[in-house]
């Protein structure tokens, strides 16, 4: 990695990278040993990434596959520790952002399943279903029926706080 | 009012605030245990093939009809094995409780060492190898039919220790040629397996220089 690699390739697409990390994570801490874990795996893949697809694209994929890794791996830890004697994750970031709205859909975005959480996040984000589809690896047919009953379960999750 | 989560989600990162992004401050020390880590591992791969290559030229050797041939074979490659164990061992004593970038340095000059200490050994490698291939082919079983051949159609040619001259000429021409070109030649095939990985490694050094200058 050349010593720009972060400041070109990775700052200006910083964005994708803590709107997803902030989905799949509920603690400060979490969400920054995610953010930099996909930081480090971007590095590591470059030389795999392939000029016909989007650099954007490619950070969406990346950071997904990392945030879903580790994860399952964070799910594999809690359940070898006794989770019967744990209690359940508390949210600790739920007011992360300024605006409540945004805090508020975020702890509802966590708490579909993670394919789910990718799929809205890339729908936000102004992915096409073809480009969702790519990234999440899947029929880009299913896309468009799999967004509108995420969007019906946030609505119940948010309680009528939006249309 | 009530508003789609399209609206929330634009309006909700429209204030610069949302997406300030954490320093990454163990960055450097993650990729370098990283390439480290695959450092160490292409290498135990390698020692581990290197191995299995000596046994299968035993055995082709050995079913050849030229077991002696193919003991030296796997000899040679245990040599190799052994040489690089050794360096592995001295890998595992450098000093972690430096900076990582006194580490990766160290690193550095390791592998330089073990590269400059393969070289010397390839210099006889190669061309032992290469000789060992020849006299191996000549004696074997395979051998004995082209060697016939070439005896029934050239019946005065000069040999020496059972092998034409002219073919002994060739060995030690090549031989020589390999012996002189260990250098490159291991390098070309170190950098077909490693370079990525050494790349790398330069690559975060330059860099860690590069911050420390600053």
């Amino acid at each position: 990695m050349s010593s720009d690699f972060y400041t070109f390739s990775i700052l200006p697409y910083a964005a994708i990278i803590i709107k997803i990390c902030r989905a799949y994570t509920n603690t400060q801490e979490d969400f920054e040993d995610y953010y930099q874990e996909v930081c480090l795996q971007i590095w590591r893949s470059n030389t795999s990434f392939r000029e016909q697809a989007e650099w954007s694209t490619w950070v969406y994929r990346i950071s997904l596959n990392v945030c879903l890794t580790l994860l399952k791996k964070k799910r594999n830890k809690d359940q070898h520790f006794a989770s019967d004697y744990l209690p359940a994750e508390v949210i600790e970031d739920s007011h992360v952002f300024a605006n409540e709205d945004l805090n508020q859909l975020y702890d509802a975005i966590r708490q579909l399943s993670e394919v789910d959480r990718a799929v809205i996040l890339l729908y936000l984000e102004e992915k096409s279903y073809q480009e969702i589809a790519t990234i999440i690896g899947t029929n880009p047919n299913n896309i468009g029926v799999r967004i509108k009953r995420i969007k019906e379960r946030l609505k119940k999750l948010l309680d009528g706080k939006i249309d | 009012m009530e508003k789609s989560i399209e609206t929330i989600w634009k309006e909700g990162f429209l204030k610069s605030d949302a997406l300030v992004a954490p320093k990454l401050n163990d960055l450097y020390n993650q990729k370098s245990k990283n390439i480290v880590d695959k450092l160490v591992k292409i290498f135990k791969i390698n020692l581990w093939g290197v191995l299995a290559l000596g046994l299968v030229f035993w055995i082709i050797a050995y079913f050849g009809g030229v077991p002696i041939v193919g003991a030296i074979f796997f000899i040679l490659f245990v040599i190799l094995v052994v040489y690089g164990k050794l360096k592995m061992d001295k890998m595992g004593e450098l000093n972690k409780n430096v900076s990582t970038y006194e580490y990766l340095k160290a690193v550095d000059t390791w592998l330089k060492g073990v590269m400059a200490g393969y070289t010397k050994i390839y210099r006889l490698f190669y061309p032992a190898f290469f000789i060992l291939t020849m006299v191996g082919l000549w004696f074997s079983n395979i051998g004995d039919i082209y060697s016939e051949k070439l005896l029934y159609r050239f019946p005065d040619m000069n040999m020496l220790f059972g092998m034409p001259v002219y073919l002994l000429g060739f060995i030690a021409v090549v031989s020589s040629l390999l012996a002189i070109f260990a250098g490159p030649i291991y390098k070309l095939d170190m950098y077909s397996v490693y370079g990525r990985v050494f790349g790398k490694l330069d690559d975060i050094i330059a860099d860690m220089e590069e911050l420390r200058k600053e």
